[in-house]
């Protein structure tokens, strides 16, 4: 057996079944071994392709997401991808070959420090350095990727030593239970007097509600308490959309419901968050009122950005569960009921333009409510949080911490590997579309039944909507007029597809989309100066939001 | 900007030094000083490490705990030895 085929075997028997990567000089060994692999492995059209789809893949499935790449420019597109899973905190585990052991150093032929370039950016990293490291470097990045909070590891492997002759066998080993026993039953009792004490709490709900596996626990809280809730962007899903206290997202284009409710109320409990600035506005303006309990299984995300009254580490479903009790507040939950009746979105556009809000609502009217939907970052990203309602949080997938443009496409290309039998609808812009178009390719080659919705306003929209606000209409480097034909561009792919440009258009467009069995991409033209509102400008209270301004 | 030292047990591996002073620059606390010995016999490498700083030090004892070679670590501040001293 060689270096390389051990590698396929540790990875088969770690239970993985697909993986994303692009060849070249350096992983050759490792992809001479997938030729005879039961792993099906996708060939991206390029890595930062790889990277995403391997997010997509892990957060859609709730496993680790596989990538590989060449040593040099292969590893570098790598980057992106991975510094996205490490802000989202997604487990991925990716595979860079290296230049062999006695060229390492002497500025070969693809040659970079890939460890040195990815320490910003993995949870661990390591170079194997002989054959016999492999089993346990790769045991040890599958154990850090899903331990904790979650993340990223790098393994660049030398090509001498995936082409070593070794001797080794591997067997996974047997897992052991290694959750610390947490003495939290004093914190968790504070929290509790808190909460009794408290005449208007609210639950702030964020990503690592789903990543803890938490979500029945939280809605049983919920339930139990009839907290009023809001949600981070990555927190979409864990929350019923359809619960009654629910009052949406928070932050820069929060509901104007969820963001006066938060800055009124008196107690905030953050859950699986990490008061991302935004969601926060001004931080020495938020909640400001408010006494804060924060449960994380990240103990550096306690007291980081905001100070708890009572912080509880550790295992978030059974630590809510413990503050389940009925609530006297409702004086309380009827306010924010009727805020959030005040503040509904409304659908009325005059003209017949389409309206993205309600293209996108339309569309969470007409998909499976098991679809999983993927963004890319821009307008129609905030557009897709505010108006489709996600009824599990591995059913959104959208670039949070780094707002990774190209995001979209080749995460809905994992996220579809992983649950086949799922929708999954890639909403788009164009600008974010172009970062990572070439991933059209992978559509083909295995058609993979993505749904593309490109929401096109010929700009960089949200930019372009910034230079507006706040740059004095000085619209730099936001003209995107000269895009594409996107229709003929996805017909190049083979992939059927259709434009639509008025609004009585919407509902059979989406409704042939969803029917069809195959990738499609829906082309949808929208007015350049239509806005995301509401918005939070940058370092202002929540409470100060702009509503609309004349285009 | 008061002077906080940081005594740390690692497990010797040739990352560690990087990674560490990463997370430092990246949380934006100025390296005063720092110095490292092997521990051959537990495989060990022991680390002093001193930034100014007026920000919490609890708070980059919590990411530098995160980096997985990094086993322990106690902070001692310099200004209040000193005091006491």
């Amino acid at each position: 057996m060689t270096g390389a085929e051990l590698v396929l075997k540790i990875l088969e028997q770690h239970g993985v079944d697909s993986m994303f990567g692009y060849p070249g000089g350096a992983i050759m060994p490792i992809y001479d071994a997938i030729y005879d692999s039961p792993i099906k492995h996708y060939l991206c059209r390029h890595e930062q392709g790889a990277a995403f789809s391997a997010v997509g893949y892990a957060r859609a499935s709730k496993k680790v997401g596989v990538c590989l790449a060449t040593s040099g420019p292969g590893a570098t597109n790598l980057i992106t991808g991975l510094a996205d899973a490490m802000s989202d905190s997604v487990p991925v585990v990716a595979i860079t070959g290296q230049v062999s052991t006695k060229a390492m150093g002497s500025d070969a032929f693809q040659e970079v420090d890939i460890i040195g370039l990815s320490l910003a950016v993995t949870k661990h990293c390591v170079q194997i350095s002989s054959v016999d490291e492999l089993p346990a470097a790769i045991e040890e990045a599958f154990a850090i990727a899903l331990s904790g909070r979650m993340g990223p590891v790098l393994i660049d492997i030398p090509k001498d030593i995936q082409l070593a002759a070794t001797d080794l066998d591997y067997t996974k080993p047997e897992t052991c239970d290694d959750l610390d026993a947490q003495q939290v039953s004093s914190l968790l009792e504070q929290a509790k007097q808190l909460l009794a004490a408290a005449q208007k709490p609210i639950l702030y709900v964020g990503g690592g509600v789903g990543m803890a596996n938490a979500v029945t626990e939280v809605r049983d809280f919920i339930n139990a308490t009839g907290i009023p809730t809001v949600s981070t962007l990555k927190g979409l899903g864990a929350v019923n959309p359809e619960q009654s206290n629910y009052l949406g997202m928070l932050g820069m284009h929060g509901t104007k419901a969820a963001n006066i409710a938060v800055q009124q109320c008196d107690l905030l409990i953050a859950v699986g968050a990490r008061f991302d600035d935004r969601v926060t506005g001004k931080i020495a303006e938020f909640a400001k009122h408010a006494k804060v309990i924060h449960f994380d299984i990240d103990q550096a995300e306690i007291n980081k950005v905001r100070v708890a009254d009572v912080a509880v580490l550790g295992n978030l479903a059974a630590n809510i569960n413990v503050l389940a009790t009925s609530l006297a507040i409702k004086p309380w939950q009827e306010h924010c009921q009727q805020m959030a009746q005040d503040f509904a979105w409304r659908y009325d556009h005059p003209g017949s333009k389409i309206f993205a809000p309600a293209l996108l609502k339309t569309m969470s009217d007409l998909m499976p409510n098991s679809s999983v939907v993927t963004t890319d970052v821009g307008q129609h990203q905030m557009w897709a949080a505010q108006h489709v309602a996600i009824h599990q949080p591995e059913n959104f997938l959208s670039s949070g911490g780094q707002g990774a443009m190209g995001f979209g496409l080749p995460a809905a290309i994992g996220a579809q590997v992983s649950r086949p039998d799922d929708t999954v609808i890639a909403i788009s812009g164009d600008g974010s579309f172009m970062m990572n178009v070439q991933e059209l390719g992978t559509l083909k080659r295995y058609n993979i039944p993505v749904k593309i919705v490109l929401i096109d306003n010929s700009r960089l929209g949200m930019v372009r909507q910034w230079q507006q606000l706040f740059f004095q209409e000085r619209y730099s480097e936001t003209d995107l007029s000269d895009n594409p034909d996107f229709v003929m561009l996805a017909r190049a792919f083979d992939i059927k597809a259709q434009e639509i440009t008025d609004k009585q258009q919407i509902q059979s467009a989406l409704t042939e989309m969803l029917a069809h069995d195959g990738p499609y991409l829906l082309h949808v033209r929208i007015d350049e100066m239509d806005n995301v509102w509401p918005l939070v400008p940058p370092e202002t209270a929540n409470e100060s939001m702009l509503e609309s301004v004349k285009s | 900007m008061p002077l906080q030292t940081f005594k740390i047990t690692a497990r010797q591996q040739p990352l560690v030094m990087e990674r560490l002073l990463q997370v430092v620059r990246y949380r934006c606390f100025t390296l005063h000083s720092v110095s490292m010995f092997p521990n051959n016999a537990d495989d060990e490498l022991s680390i002093e490490l001193s930034v100014d700083t007026d920000k919490s030090v609890e708070n980059l004892k919590k990411q530098l705990l995160k980096i997985i070679d990094i086993k322990q670590i106690t902070v001692e501040d310099q200004a209040r030895q000193k005091i006491i001293a």
